[in-house]
């Protein structure tokens, strides 16, 4: 397939990362952390140095900050209910993803409240909007980084000032930007970073990280096995071990440490400069196309990622996907995208839109192609 | 006889193991042994030479570990 579903998980992997996963599997299979053989030792030291890794990408001080989760959703599941108690209040962006929206709603039977604050091409006033959702009883700010959707960034790094001035933990969503666009905790003042081993940091599905950049840690949401201070029937305070109870994904943790190596070889400016290249390319001979609907200004590096959202006038999304899945072997995402405050946002949410998401491994003929055959389905 | 620097989980003993082996300290990561009448779960660097060194070294990176000790593995 020609594949340019990227937003929901990179396709292809680097050979290094199969390697790995197949190595881990048949070489260092055993659970690590547990046992003093060598195997467990060995896979232990694997896990380790992918947090060693991951960290280095990141700028966090320190690898056991580093928590490995299933996916993105569970990492900011691990933030928002950790952190946020009866009575508290959140502030999101417009265009969050469900994996943010939905454990607040679930949380307001715990007497939790949220506001929206909402996105706008103007910084300043999307500074405002959230300097203005900002209460006395606010206690976490969640935004993400850029739009699964459209593609558009938000201004992280002043958000995350303005929450420091508030002294309010700020959290980010990089599920789409991890890999692709420099990231700094400090810079950022980002206490928490949450993304997925499977998109940007091109690791298999089934891995996710929250990196914690604060002395202030949420309570554990899962609690069991640590393979550490058994005795002890609570659960343990020291990171990693508070937020990873029972076996971990090691062959996942393998690849995704592999993926990570591959982004840091590569560099993410300048995997974000390729992509934006190519997004370019296709914004601008979609944007040629009579019948075909944009919905956000060309990408642009200082101000969006690699992910273009449009529609065919008078066909359905869900159409226009099936079409060129079936006949021109193209794929891509239709309908919401777990985004509707997104939809909502660009007033999208009536018909949905058709994603198109570049990768480190797309290529201009591709590009030329999927062009070519939305020209003739238009 | 070896000495132990015991530590609670896996992960800050492999970071203290790096930070040795920087320093040009060898150590060995090994299951915490039992000791009479106390049984819990960890993990040692057992470091056969400059454990007064690999301790000044550890509580100076703030690399936490619980304690030390003596113990025989041959």
């Amino acid at each position: 397939m020609i594949y340019f579903d990227n937003g929901a998980t990179t396709f292809p992997k680097p050979p290094s990362v199969i390697r790995a996963m197949n190595q881990t599997m048949r070489l260092y299979g055993a659970n690590p952390g547990r046992s003093g053989h060598k195997m467990s030792i060995k896979a232990s030291e694997l896990i380790y140095d992918c947090r060693v890794n991951t960290a280095k990408l990141f700028g966090a001080e320190k690898p056991e900050n580093v928590i490995f989760t299933q996916n993105c959703t569970a990492a900011l599941n691990t933030v928002i209910k950790g952190m946020l108690k009866s009575g508290d209040h959140a502030v999101i962006s417009s265009l969050e993803h469900n994996a943010v929206v939905r454990p607040l709603e679930f949380m307001k039977k715990q007497g939790i409240s949220f506001s929206v604050a909402d996105f706008s091409y103007d910084e300043e006033e999307t500074i405002n909007n959230f300097r203005e959702a900002i209460r006395s009883n606010t206690r976490l700010v969640i935004c993400t980084h850029a739009s699964n959707v459209f593609g558009v960034k938000l201004p992280v790094e002043r958000i995350g000032a303005l929450c420091r001035i508030y002294e309010i933990p700020f959290c980010v969503d990089a599920a789409q930007t991890a890999g692709a666009v420099p990231i700094s905790l400090s810079d950022s003042c980002i206490d928490f970073l949450c993304t997925a081993g499977h998109k940007g940091l091109y690791g298999p599905m089934g891995t996710g990280v929250l990196v914690i950049n604060t002395e202030k840690t949420p309570e554990s949401m899962i609690q069991g096995g640590t393979g550490s201070l058994s005795l002890s029937r609570e659960q343990p305070d020291i990171l990693p071990d508070k937020y990873e109870s029972g076996t971990p994904n090691l062959p996942g943790i393998a690849g995704l440490n592999e993926g990570v190596k591959f982004v840091i070889s590569k560099n993410p400016g300048r995997i974000m400069k390729s992509e934006i290249r190519l997004a370019q390319n296709l914004y601008e001979k979609l944007n040629g196309i009579p019948g075909v609907e944009l919905y956000a200004p060309k990408p642009d590096e200082a101000k969006s990622v690699a992910v273009i959202s449009f529609n065919i006038n008078g066909m359905d999304c869900e159409e226009v996907a099936r079409t060129l899945s079936e006949r021109c072997n193209i794929a891509v995402r239709s309908g919401l995208h777990c985004a509707p405050l997104a939809h909502e946002s660009f007033k999208t949410d009536d018909k949905g839109t058709v994603r198109a998401v570049v990768s480190a491994f797309t290529t201009q003929a591709q590009v030329n192609y999927f062009a070519e055959c939305i020209k003739r389905l238009a | 006889m070896d000495n132990l620097i015991i530590f609670g989980s896996m992960t800050p003993a492999l970071k203290a193991r790096d930070i040795l082996k920087s320093a040009g300290i060898q150590s060995k990561l090994v299951r915490t042994p039992s000791k009479p009448g106390k049984k819990n779960c960890g993990f040692s660097l057992s470091v056969s030479s400059d454990l007064d060194r690999a301790v000044s070294l550890l509580q100076e990176k703030r690399i936490p570990f619980s304690g030390t000790s003596a113990a025989d593995f041959s």
